[in-house]
């Protein structure tokens, strides 16, 4: 059975103490993983550092970057293996939005039928 | 013979997510998820916040990876 594309999400939380050019690298060879292993990478966000609701390894903020993107399941163990053994990255969460994104346009589409 | 309760007149809750389907039930939406813990941190029964089930569960899921994330606590004194 062919893969499906799917819409991902990643959010992965960067040490704070890293000098702005190693955390650009990072958000960079992210990107590029994705990229490499066939994803179309919709969207990037960066926020702004931040204060983190309890310590992790002794790290009281963190820069949090947001990734959206389209492909098949098939990178994501590559995706985990790379944040997760990464000195820079402190956390990282992947989600399926594909679910989510076909029901908001459902939703907004239906909204917009009302108002016809 | 004990005093009668006073009755309590409770005003009707509404789910916030019934009423605005487009609030979004997502992790990073922080500000709209501390309106559903407690100031320990524990998420809001049902009943305290008029959520309804379909709404409760997702929600309950975006609070617990907005922890995951340092985005909101796990506890607080």
């Amino acid at each position: 059975m062919a893969e499906r594309i799917r819409q991902y999400e990643c959010c992965a939380l960067f040490r704070p103490d890293l000098e702005p050019e190693k955390l650009d690298a990072e958000v960079e060879a992210v990107r590029a993983l994705i990229s490499a292993r066939g994803g179309e990478v919709a969207r990037v966000d960066r926020w702004n550092k931040r204060y983190l609701a309890y310590p992790i390894k002794d790290y009281h903020e963190g820069y949090y970057v947001v990734y959206r993107w389209f492909s098949t399941p098939a990178l994501l163990p590559d995706l985990s293996y790379q944040l997760r053994f990464s000195e820079a990255c402190l956390r990282h969460l992947v989600l399926d939005y594909t679910e989510k994104e076909r029901k908001r346009r459902k939703r907004l589409g239906k909204a917009e039928a009302n108002k016809v | 013979m004990g005093r009668l309760k006073p009755t309590r007149f409770k005003q009707r809750k509404v789910c916030a997510f019934t009423v605005d389907p487009e609030l979004p039930i997502d992790y990073k939406a922080v500000a709209l998820l501390r309106k559903f813990i407690s100031d320990r941190g524990k998420i809001l029964p049902r009943r305290r916040t008029g959520t309804c089930a379909k709404y409760q569960r997702p929600l309950a899921k975006a609070i617990k990876q907005a922890r995951f994330m340092a985005l909101l606590p796990y506890t607080r004194r």
